[in-house]
């Protein structure tokens, strides 16, 4: 090989066309961490992250050609071989083991580089334009240190913490990546490396962002989550209470229930409190207008009072003839596509059937458990009156959608009307 | 040597405020895939900055390029493979 003329083009790339391909990738991981928020979208942001993480690979591929390419290759191949492993294998979940931990590899690396900086300080260039030099250079270095340790220590929690195990997982896995994003933007800014800077902070505060949010479902703060402290106390025992909970957006819940054939809807004390009825009569509206078959179901202990479900509907313009009594609802819910339980819980726990020792054995059930998927709207998994656990959060077809009855309807609402043109129109 | 500092915060606080923004009302199912890939792409930022600082050749910082290399491609593949699994685990209830 040429070995001059390699390395002239190496110049000529590494100048202009290096550092454009790393913008585009920067742009293709803005873009594809965006539509990995929504559900519809999420296949295509992780077509923009690979797109954007094929790109880098070139770019590095390129840059590195004066170290040693093979190498590289190899990296990439054991990169890829230990992703397919990982990704793979185990549960959907993250779970424990090592999937957490790679969150916090970005940061351990980033510290690395940084100490091998502090050992070998002639081997660090210092003809970058943006490059820092003396005590300025120590201090970002010393940062980077510390928070690549912090992201080891945060994975390390969410693999093996007591996080491992519990729903809060991804919130700690969030914060590691958080932090190793931070380790690598002051690596970025120690070189004077502009892209680099530019994607660490990019992931510094939306891995913080993430972590909120998934904290913030969970009632707690990210560290709370991460060290296992705080929290409620009756939250936490009410969260253990239950092994197979799933949870899910409205985006979810609108994209189920734009494809129903049947739906019936169960209000409970929670519609009352929360003034929802207006938003459900809404959402039942737009699903009879897609040609939907939809019902309430009414149970004679729904709310505070006997007829207190069939006021508040009366109140929205609900039509008389798509209000069931209880055992009119269950033989419709025996062929629905979807039951959506709006706030109700004693009355749709399958303990009334099946569990003499129960506080509700005996009482009427709507058996929502008959319909092909349930989705239950719920600020959270605290019993109801009777203070008993509801085995339906369990089932395998149940969803719980947590959250202020009347917002969570609206969100709904606001999903299926961007899928129904005419309800739009109207 | 200033000018440049201030350049790379410049860049920095602006793509702090793009990060914020940019992730918002995540759906739970998408939770784990998102924060997966999240890592993968703080681990791909310092594959990115290493070939620069390993320029010496003095062994330590190739080694590290190449680990963080494998270590960003290993996230990278196990966060799209995570989030394939997990939308069509959804599906698959729906039907």
């Amino acid at each position: 090989m040429n070995v001059v003329m390699n390395v002239a083009t190496v110049d000529a790339l590494g100048n202009f066309a290096v550092p454009i391909v790393y913008i585009a990738s920067a742009v293709f991981f803005i873009l594809g961490l965006k539509m990995m928020c929504r559900v519809r979208s999420a296949r295509r942001g992780v077509t923009l992250l690979g797109l954007g993480f094929v790109l880098a690979l070139a770019g590095l591929v390129v840059e590195a050609a004066h170290l040693d390419p093979k190498l590289v290759l190899v990296g990439i191949a054991a990169g890829l071989v230990l992703g397919l492993i990982v990704g793979l294998g185990g549960k959907v979940e993250l779970g424990a083991g090592i999937a957490p931990l790679l969150a916090a590899a970005g940061g351990v690396a980033a510290a690395l580089v940084a100490v091998a900086a502090f050992l070998g300080e002639e081997a660090w260039p210092s003809g970058g334009a943006l490059a820092l030099e003396g005590g300025l250079r120590g201090a970002v270095l010393g940062l980077a240190i510390a928070s690549g340790l912090a992201s080891f220590v945060l994975g390390v929690l969410a693999a093996m913490g007591p996080a491992a195990r519990a729903s809060g997982q991804p919130s700690v896995v969030a914060l590691a990546a958080s932090a190793s994003g931070l380790a690598s933007a002051m690596v970025g800014f120690a070189l004077g490396n502009p892209i680099v800077v530019t994607v660490g902070g990019l992931v510094a505060t939306a891995g913080w962002t993430l972590a909120a949010i998934v904290a913030s479902a969970l009632g707690r703060s990210p560290l709370d989550v991460a060290l296992g402290s705080g929290g409620k106390a009756a939250e936490s025992s009410t969260r253990d209470d239950y092994h197979n909970v799933k949870a899910c957006g409205p985006e979810e819940t609108a994209m189920v229930l734009e494809n129903a054939r049947k739906v019936v809807l169960v209000p409970g004390y929670g519609m009352a409190a929360a003034q929802a009825q207006h938003a459900l009569a809404e959402i039942a509206k737009m699903l009879s207008l897609r040609g939907a078959t939809v019902v309430y179901a009414i149970h004679p202990a729904a709310g505070l009072i006997p007829g207190h479900m069939n006021i508040l509907l009366d109140e929205a313009k609900v039509p008389a003839a798509q209000i069931l009594e209880w055992e009119a609802a269950n033989a419709e819910l025996a062929d629905a596509d979807v039951a959506l339980v709006v706030g109700a819980n004693d009355i749709v726990n399958p303990a009334t059937l099946n569990d003499a020792t129960s506080a509700v054995f005996g009482m009427p059930l709507i058996e929502v458990g008959r319909a092909r998927a349930v989705f239950v709207i719920k600020r959270s998994l605290r019993p109801g009156a009777a203070g008993v656990k509801n085995a339906l959060f369990d089932l395998p077809q149940t969803n719980m959608v947590l959250g202020d009855a009347k917002k969570v309807l609206q969100a709904i609402g606001v999903e299926l009307k961007a899928q129904t043109p005419t309800a739009a129109a109207a | 040597m200033t000018g440049g500092l201030l350049i790379a915060l410049y860049l920095f606080t602006l793509a702090g405020f793009l990060g914020l923004d940019v992730i918002r009302k995540v759906p739970p199912t998408l939770y784990g895939a998102l924060a997966t890939c999240m890592g993968a792409v703080a681990a791909i930022a310092v594959a990115v900055a290493l070939p620069a600082s390993g320029a010496g050749g003095n062994g330590t910082p190739v080694i590290l390029s190449v680990c963080a290399v494998a270590v960003a491609s290993a996230g990278i593949v196990s966060g799209l493979l995570r989030t394939a699994r997990a939308l069509r685990e959804r599906r698959d209830q729906r039907r």
